[in-house]
């Protein structure tokens, strides 16, 4: 019998990342079950190996999969969700999050947290109220407990997949928003798991070194969106806070990142941004007078993208920014 | 990670070898079981699907891993010689395929996967032509389908291909089709799209492949003169490539697409003013590829562009 390759996987990956064990399996199977993996005795499930890999900032697309029909129902469920999350069809992708519910096996931790993940998304998408945030920040604070007991960020002896890390966005996203949840280790009491975050100078300081984890373990294709993410949150954070000399470097960073990168979405709104920062800054990129054709190009790539792939909110958000900022109508 | 669905690649498997499954059971479980697992109605149990692939010479792992080296890690060269591919670098994507060379297990999909990239590269790289890349992909294929042709060039047979025997397949319709064998190529390209129909790969590998055989669909068709078939492959693509955000595909395929709306026009098949539309796709396709900072299309579009409407006007 052929053996899988996952065990020697992992022994490289320690040895070339310096690694422990533990920190790739905790949270999401236990220390034995991951042994009979890795010594290929036993193999473990797809979602499992998949979360693994994930956590190893492994390109999965190595690997083959050969899944029960059961199984391959699961999977092109969340891709269905995954999909129409993108597009913007939240009705479906809620349909379709509730029927995944209900075929999900019982002690499937791993789909209990995609399916808090989503809930979550469709929360953020869902209409402005008073409670928001602390739907939001619940589910992301519940759904990252499921796998990451330990609040400690992303570094080389905590590793997280990429959901890990957008759930952990999440939670810096809704910091201002004093959320308390009940604290599932000590009934009784309850927890504010936003507040560590309520300075903005160290959730920057959290922020960057996320990008410098994810330069070192994220570093193919697959995990783009989640890199951009990232750079993302972190460029909404210093366009807030005016610090406009960080925000031109953390641009001209991300791009960078993303040159040659596989999908065009995230780029969108990467140009939007340098186009404003452009726009705020009045000066061109290298400091000549050139600015309004410089920001009007960068304009124009992300109404490219988002014309291309039909993002119709972004789309009108450039068409309004060069309409009223620019004095330009903007057009293809 | 490529996925797939273990009921349907056995009944495909089993059917394309023109076994009964009294045969393929014998020794192994009872007949039913592998009728209610064909039929849907109950999932194989594990122990049975690797003896049943064992039986019929296929992979029976029900996870493994394609390319691994001697040390035993995944090659993780393999993704910067894809990359470095992706961008047209060969000289890079080169260095790279010497080193997962050096340091590959000698398991046989590793060497099939390194057989495909050294054949494309020596034809990519001009060091042989297509006739010699027919003759290697042909051979590396062969290392895990031996007659692999028999579910190819038959009208209606399907095999489930693994991706990446599909993407051997591809490069064996693109030599063919280099060569003028256009409808050799195509016979190919049709084969691995009923494979795919089959529905035993899952999404999105399935789309994505589906787009590169479609890819490489449109320009045979381009090259025949079906203008009109090869703007549906286009449109059908790009459709695709929106759906699984498949960037780099899309400016490429926006510039296609204009090209072939001017030679409709040109060629009186269109009126004049689809000239415009032709003029909107390219400058689509070059604000994303200067968004993606891909200079190789930037410059392709902007060429055509001129060629076709004068000066080219920036913002």
């Amino acid at each position: 019998m052929e053996k899988n390759g996952f065990g020697k996987m992992v022994e490289d990956y320690q040895k070339r990342y310096g690694v422990e064990k533990k920190t790739i399996y905790t949270g999401i199977c236990s220390g034995a079950s991951f042994t009979r993996a890795e010594t290929e005795e036993r193999n473990l499930d797809y979602l499992v190996i998949e979360t693994l890999l994930a956590r190893m900032g492994k390109k999965a697309d190595g690997f083959e999969s050969l899944l029960r029909p059961e199984d391959g129902e699961l999977w092109e469920k969340r891709l269905e969700i995954k999909s129409a999350m993108r597009e913007y069809d939240f009705s479906s992708a809620c349909k379709i999050l509730l029927d995944y519910q209900k075929k999900i096996p019982k002690e499937g931790k791993l789909h209990e947290q995609f399916c808090l993940y989503y809930e979550m998304k469709l929360a953020e998408r869902g209409e402005e109220s008073a409670n928001k945030a602390y739907k939001v920040g619940g589910l992301a604070w519940q759904a990252l407990q499921l796998t990451k007991q330990d609040g400690e960020l992303p570094n080389e002896k905590n590793l997280y997949t990429p959901m890990e890390m957008d759930l952990l966005l999440t939670l810096i996203r809704y910091r201002q928003e004093g959320v308390s949840l009940p604290d599932l280790g000590k009934p009784g009491t309850v927890i504010f798991p936003l507040d560590m975050w309520k300075e903005d100078c160290r959730v920057e300081s959290a922020l960057w070194d996320m990008t410098e984890y994810m330069e070192v373990y994220y570093c193919n294709d697959q995990q783009e969106e989640i890199k951009g993410d990232v750079w993302l949150e972190l460029m909404r954070l210093l366009e807030r806070s005016g610090r406009d000399d960080r925000l031109r470097l953390c641009i001209e960073k991300a791009l960078e990142s993303f040159t040659g990168a596989t999908g065009i979405r995230r780029l969108a709104e990467l140009h939007f941004t340098k186009a404003k920062l452009i726009g705020r800054l009045k000066t061109g990129w290298g400091g000549n007078d050139g600015w309004k054709s410089l920001c009007k190009e960068e304009c124009m790539m992300a109404y490219a993208i988002c014309e291309t792939m039909e993002m119709k909110m972004d789309l009108e958000e450039i068409e309004r920014y060069c309409r009223e900022e620019l004095h330009w109508l903007i057009t293809l | 990670m490529a996925y797939y669905l273990m009921n349907k690649v056995v009944k495909l498997t089993r059917v394309a070898l023109g076994m009964t499954q009294e045969e393929l059971c014998e020794g192994i479980c009872d007949v039913r079981a592998l009728s209610r697992s064909e039929n849907e109605k109950q999932g194989l149990k594990k122990e049975n699907f690797r003896k049943f692939m064992e039986r019929m010479g296929r992979v029976s792992e029900p996870v493994y891993v394609v390319c691994v080296d001697k040390a035993g890690g995944l090659l993780e060269d393999q993704e910067n010689m894809e990359r470095a591919y992706k961008r047209y670098d060969y000289e890079e994507a080169e260095k790279y395929l010497r080193k997962m060379q050096e340091r590959a297990d000698d398991n046989v999909l590793t060497r099939q996967y390194l057989a495909r990239a050294e054949a494309l590269m020596d034809y990519r790289r001009k060091r042989m032509g297509a006739e010699e890349l027919l003759k290697r992909i042909d051979q590396a294929l062969r290392m895990t389908v031996q007659e692999y042709e028999k579910y190819v060039y038959g009208v209606d047979k399907v095999f489930p291909f693994v991706k990446e025997e599909l993407l051997g397949l591809l490069s064996l319709g693109n030599a063919y089709v280099h060569l003028g064998q256009y409808a050799k190529g195509k016979q190919i390209y049709n084969a691995m799209l009923r494979c795919l129909k089959a529905g035993y790969m899952l999404k999105p590998d399935r789309i994505a492949v589906e787009i590169t055989v479609r890819n490489s669909l449109y320009h045979v068709y381009d090259k025949e003169g079906r203008l009109e078939d090869a703007l549906h492959q286009i449109e059908d693509c790009l459709q695709k490539s929106k759906r699984v955000d498949y960037g780099h595909m899309i400016a490429p395929l926006l510039g296609s697409k204009a090209y072939n709306y001017i030679w409709m026009v040109k060629q009186g098949v269109w009126e004049e003013d689809k000239m415009e539309d032709a003029k909107r796709y390219l400058r689509q396709a070059y604000y994303i590829a200067a968004a993606r900072r891909d200079n190789r299309v930037m410059d392709i579009v902007k060429k055509f562009y001129m060629e076709n409407y004068g000066c080219w006007t920036h913002v």
